[in-house]
């Protein structure tokens, strides 16, 4: 009998420990992991990478090659899943054998929760594979929560809903974005990933300020942050195209992020022209040294006041 | 001004597309969706990403139509027929099979194959390539399992071979993913052909496959044969073209 109960006391703790190992262990500066950049990692497995995130369109229904290096990534790191079809602002319900094979696949992964977008990608069944804005309108509210809410049943696990870079103005008002995604929060309970290169690229294109913007957002929600560059066109628009370094502008808003939202996950984005690894880790240096300086002022600030 | 937030939510996606795929984005719908200009850079980005992955797939078959007819025949594609695929790698499969049905008296004689052959190159180095059964080593007794990332052409040109003009010569063309996941083309002569084809949609055992084979085509089973039939099937397994044999379903899981 007494060993019964103290297999029960240690066998549930170590359970329950071994099932949110992936959630406590994503922290930190992480990057993702993508064809033109993968072997490169993996062959380093650099230090300052902490945790990857995959795109699960990339793995699904693929096997060979491309389930070789999840698993590697796997053995290396925590890996973070982020959509990029589910696109929550679609008319239409997600495709549920999709769903059946993403829950499958963040199943295996254990994810503690999955990503995807702000934005439609699809109409009746075409698909434009970009990732396109919605209007900031009640009827977008509706539509978003009601998918966001059909995903998070359909997975098995939160979501989380990823602002978008925009060129088009979705509203009369700059801000109106932000009271979106929060309506859509409040009716949905769902998590924010917040990507701080996106607030940047919009406020540069339609003059406003990403503090403001960024101080609106409710920072409990906020579970993962991305960075990344964008192209500055001759005529002075911002495109968002993960093509290019990240700009101070980008890492001056990452830092007043993290001071109003926490120690967050952040995730170095490069998609294309992937430079270098030594180039992408100079990045995530330079994001782990403001990490960092955010963590050693949050310290401070409590003994400043207590000995004020 | 008008704009998105004017529209019903149907009313702008469904705008946005004709704005992005027919042949030419109308005043009216640029006009509908308040910023013309700034559509129709999402115009260009969604037609110039699509347009790559295609001529990516495609090359040569996009270099033997002439860069002119290539240029219209996407365009064509995206007004008539757009992706309805969530897969983007399988973007240039739904232009594919559009193209092929476009492919007239016009075109080069090869064309068809042409485009055929680099789809299934591309399809392969995209494809699922571990098999829905469990596999076991190879044995005659039991169903041969092939990788699932395999196409077969059976060619009048040899568009397998590099070169601007694929000259006339008929051809059994497997295609398939190595296992180091590089796409490769494998000439087989005709009874091998008709083999791999018994191997993958024909019935029973591995011996009751071969053994159709050579009733169909009246060759004898002799020593000669079956020491070819041996190295073939050693080579197919080496090429990961053959994986084994199918071996008992898994067990189903039981509980939640």
């Amino acid at each position: 009998m007494a060993l019964a109960v103290a297999a029960f006391l240690f066998l549930v703790p170590y359970t329950r420990s071994a099932m949110t190992r992936a959630q406590e262990s994503v922290s930190g500066v992480g990057i993702g992991l993508r064809m033109g950049n993968c072997e490169a990692l993996l062959a380093a497995l650099p230090s300052e990478v902490r945790w990857v995130e995959v795109h699960p369109e990339n793995y699904i229904e693929r096997g060979g090659r491309f389930a070789r290096i999840l698993e590697r990534a796997r053995e290396a790191w925590p890996v973070v899943t982020h959509g990029l079809t589910m696109c929550f602002g679609s008319l239409e319900p997600c495709d549920p054998r999709y769903q059946r094979e993403l829950r499958s696949f963040l199943r295996d992964l254990e994810v503690s929760w999955h990503s995807d977008h702000a934005c439609f990608g699809s109409v009746d069944g075409v698909f434009a594979h970009d990732l396109l804005p919605l209007p900031f309108t009640d009827e977008a509210v509706a539509v978003v929560s009601q998918r966001i809410s059909e995903a998070q049943d359909a997975l098995g696990l939160p979501v989380a809903l990823e602002n978008v870079s925009y060129y088009a103005p979705m509203s009369a008002d700059p801000l109106a974005e932000v009271d979106f995604l929060n309506e859509i929060l409040s009716r949905t309970g769902a998590k924010l990933l917040l990507d701080v290169n996106n607030v940047f690229v919009n406020s540069q294109n339609f003059g406003f300020d990403g503090r403001a913007w960024i101080d609106r957002v409710p920072a409990d929600r906020v579970v993962q942050l991305h960075v990344a560059g964008h192209l500055v066109r001759e005529d002075g628009l911002r495109i968002d195209t993960h093509g290019e370094p990240v700009p101070e502008g980008v890492y001056s808003l990452l830092e007043h992020t993290l001071r109003r939202t926490g120690d967050k996950p952040i995730l170095l984005e490069r998609d294309n022209n992937i430079p270098p690894l030594e180039e992408q880790l100079d990045e995530l240096r330079r994001l782990a040294a403001i990490v960092e300086r955010v963590r050693t002022s949050a310290w401070e600030l409590p003994l400043l006041g207590a000995s004020a | 001004m008008s704009g998105p937030a004017d529209l019903s939510l149907r009313a702008y996606q469904e705008t946005a597309l004709r704005v992005f795929f027919l042949r030419e984005a109308s005043e009216e719908d640029l006009t509908a969706l308040g910023s013309p200009e700034r559509f129709r850079i999402y115009r260009n980005m969604v037609r110039h990403r699509l347009e790559k992955v295609i001529r990516a797939a495609l090359p040569r078959t996009v270099r033997a139509l002439g860069e002119d007819e290539a240029t219209a025949l996407i365009a064509a594609f995206f007004d008539e027929a757009p992706p309805r695929t969530r897969w983007f790698r399988e973007v240039p499969e739904h232009f594919g099979a559009f193209a092929l049905s476009r492919f007239g008296a016009g075109s080069p004689p090869y064309l068809r194959e042409l485009c055929q052959f680099e789809l299934a190159r591309w399809t392969v180095q995209h494809l699922e390539s571990e098999p829905a059964t469990s596999v076991v080593a190879l044995d005659f007794a039991l169903p041969p399992v092939t990788t699932p990332a395999l196409r077969r052409l059976r060619v009048e040109h040899r568009v397998d071979l590099r070169g601007l003009t694929p000259r006339v010569e008929a051809a059994n063309l497997a295609v398939y993913r190595r296992l180091d996941d590089k796409p490769a083309t494998w000439v087989l002569n005709d009874i091998a052909a008709a083999l791999l084809d018994a191997f993958v949609d024909g019935r029973g055992s591995l011996a009751e496959r071969v053994q159709a084979v050579t009733r169909a085509r009246d060759v004898a089973i002799d020593e000669t044969f079956l020491e070819r039939l041996s190295a073939l099937l050693a080579d197919f397994l080496e090429r990961g073209v053959l994986l084994g044999s199918a071996g008992p379903a898994p067990a189903s899981s039981s509980g939640a």
